[in-house]
């Protein structure tokens, strides 16, 4: 059920292996799931497995336990990345940042709230990250909280693996590597017609002839 | 974790294992369909209500995905196809289509066993994958870009036949994806999600719907019929039978162009239903050699039965005349031979009237054909021979007109975690 959590920098895995065995297990998912927020839709989804669990010594270590994860592929300007964190420790922690290393110029945890002025939606950077207590789950999803990469310096292509580092206040680290796909949501401030300003640069569907960007390289 | 399990959620859960026990069984093949389709009925009989009936509902019916061969060859034929034929974008690279392989054989793996991939905004639509199978075919330019040496040598055009009236529209294709299900919905969502993942890769070149009989609408086993009200496939090495892993797969006979590899020959084959309406009963039966009813020989009983071409009428002349399509399809060599899995269309048409004339591949109130879908190990040994006899003399040439051609190479399967053609790369 886990997405793979790397631990090293060769050898990604596949993030997306699936088996007959977790189809029978899917179903215990489901119940495992319910107790975190509005995230019924993926229940079906929730099936990779570990694909290359901790190998060797860790370059950063399992803090959280990720499933779910996955992003969207972009050409240019920014993209988000999703995933719901499992805090399987008898600890709180709270995830402060992630790094996208040279993918990214800038990579922040973003929360989406509503703007009482205007009744939409909006997303701004979170101040003082992301808590999540022991046993709780956080979910990281189109329209809802999101890791955000901004000042793209590669394309993000669908098909690839994208790692990040999540930074946690006790000062630990993970490896995150997580599947690229083309997707149409995830825009905030989406509103069908208008011209898009701040965060419009989302809807751009990637092209492979319009790349404005060098393909980012998979580690 | 919650602890107040609503019914919905038990529903869930239950659902996702049936999916998985049922994944078990279709490894074992057609047999399972047919078991799942007995308990049905029995499990009906007995009470109707009980929560039993979800495990034979046809929706949760699953065909495997991974695999040594690609489902959808020899799967039994489900309800409904869309053969999809893309064309890879300019600029396309090898690397680019080993992604965008990878991304269609992940959701075609999720998708064919009843779960949505994390980026489907319509999940609950994948929940009745009802036998979905993907099969993935490359024409000529993705295997130029794969692995030009490993393109098998009949990776090209058919030659052309004199009864052709092929239009372009509906002609090859550098990649094929061939979707199959029992349910259309289910079929309409996974097509809707294969095409967005492939928007950034290729472009949709034409796209073949097809049909045959629903589930439960006739007796499973059942040859089909076409829209000529033919029974349409009665001799046809099916799976299980003796010749089926040569004719499709080489086994024992052709080189096959990889292992657990084969070819897809789709041709589209415009079906003259006004000029068929001008022929009576006999003149039709005539024309095939069997017998509109039941589909049996002019010279048996029963639709298996084997023809006699030597028997004759009291005139003298042959039964079975030497014009029709079963006499001059058949033929003594025994590498000529094919596996169909075939399917009807009907296309909606507007502002029709009146009758379309012999010849004619539009015109009429109907638009109307079949979707010959020919599996081989290789097409220049074993299809176009065949199809030369067919295109020299067939009396149902008068009422058919092959209006599409293409010609793909299957590849093998994968197995998990891996992705469609990841051996040639």
């Amino acid at each position: 059920m886990n997405m793979p959590i790397e631990t090293s920098t060769r050898s990604l895995p596949r993030p997306l292996r699936r088996s007959v065995t977790t189809l029978l297990a899917a179903g215990f998912a489901v119940t495992a799931l319910t107790g975190c927020s509005a995230d019924g839709n993926q229940a079906s989804g929730d099936t990779q497995v570990p694909a290359a669990s901790a190998e060797g010594n860790a370059a950063t270590e399992q803090v959280v336990e990720l499933t779910d994860g996955w992003a969207k592929a972009a050409d240019s300007n920014m993209t988000s990345v999703f995933g719901s964190l499992k805090n399987t420790g008898d600890q709180s922690v709270t995830l402060e940042s992630i790094d996208a290393g040279d993918t990214a110029g800038v990579a922040e945890l973003h929360e989406t709230v509503m703007n009482d002025q205007t009744g939409s939606t909006e997303m701004k950077r979170v101040e003082g990250g992301f808590e999540i207590a022991p046993g709780e789950t956080k979910t990281l999803e189109p329209g809802g909280d999101h890791m955000m990469l901004m000042e793209l310096q590669c394309a993000v292509k669908s098909g690839t693996d994208l790692t990040v580092e999540l930074g946690f206040d006790n000062g630990r680290t993970q490896q995150i590597t997580v599947p690229v796909r083309d997707y149409a949501g995830a825009q905030e401030h989406y509103a069908p017609g208008e011209e898009h300003s701040g965060h419009g640069e989302h809807s751009e569907m990637p092209s492979p002839e319009s790349s404005a960007l060098p393909e980012c390289h998979e580690h | 974790m919650s602890t107040d399990e609503t019914p919905a959620r038990e529903g869930l859960q239950r659902r996702s294992l049936l999916i998985g026990a049922v994944a078990g069984a279709g490894v074992t093949g057609i047999g399972a369909a047919s078991a799942v389709g007995l308990n049905e009925a029995f499990g009906a009989a007995e009470d109707p209500t009980a929560d039993h009936s979800d495990a034979a509902r046809h929706g949760l019916q699953v065909e495997p995905f991974h695999g040594a061969r690609q489902a959808g060859v020899a799967t039994l034929p489900q309800a409904f196809s869309a053969f999809i034929a893309l064309n890879l974008n300019q600029g396309a690279s090898k690397d680019s289509l080993r992604r965008m392989l990878r991304v269609l054989s992940d959701d075609a793996a999720a998708l064919t066993q009843g779960r949505a991939p994390l980026w489907d905004q319509e999940p609950w639509l994948a929940e009745n994958p009802s036998r979905l199978t993907v099969t993935f075919g490359f024409g000529p330019k993705a295997m130029a870009l794969i692995d030009a040496a490993r393109a098998p040598e009949w990776l090209k055009p058919l030659p052309a036949f004199d009864i052709d009236q092929l239009q372009d529209r509906w002609n090859q294709g550098d990649l094929l994806l061939q979707l199959c299900c029992d349910d259309k919905l289910t079929l309409a969502h996974a097509q809707r999600v294969l095409l967005k993942d492939s928007r950034s890769f290729a472009k949709v070149r034409w796209i073949q719907d097809g049909f045959r009989n629903t589930v439960g609408a006739t007796p499973a086993g059942q040859t089909m019929r076409n829209l000529f009200g033919q029974v349409d496939g009665t001799v046809n090495p099916y799976p299980g039978e003796e010749d089926h892993e040569k004719v499709v797969y080489g086994r024992d006979g052709f080189e096959p162009w990889i292992e657990d590899g084969t070819s897809l020959v789709l041709r589209r084959i415009h079906m003259n239903l006004d000029t068929w309406d001008e022929a009576d009963t006999p003149a039709r039966e005539d024309s095939v050699g069997r017998k509109l009813a039941d589909g049996a020989p002019l010279t048996g009983s029963q639709e298996h039965d084997e023809p006699d071409f030597e028997a004759k009428g009291p005139l003298g002349f042959p039964v079975i005349a030497s014009y029709s399509h079963i006499r001059r399809s058949r033929t003594d060599n025994p590498d000529e031979k094919i596996f169909r899995r075939v399917y009807n269309y009907d296309l909606p048409v507007a502002d029709a009237s009146g009758m379309s004339r012999s010849g004619d591949i539009s015109g009429g109130v109907s638009n109307t054909g079949l979707i010959f879908a020919s599996y081989q190990s290789d097409p220049i040994q074993q299809f176009v021979p065949i199809q030369k006899k067919l295109d020299d003399m067939d009396m149902l040439n008068t009422w058919t007109v092959p209006i599409g051609s293409a010609v793909f190479a299957i590849p093998p399967g994968c197995e998990e975690g891996g992705f469609i053609g990841d051996g040639l790369f």
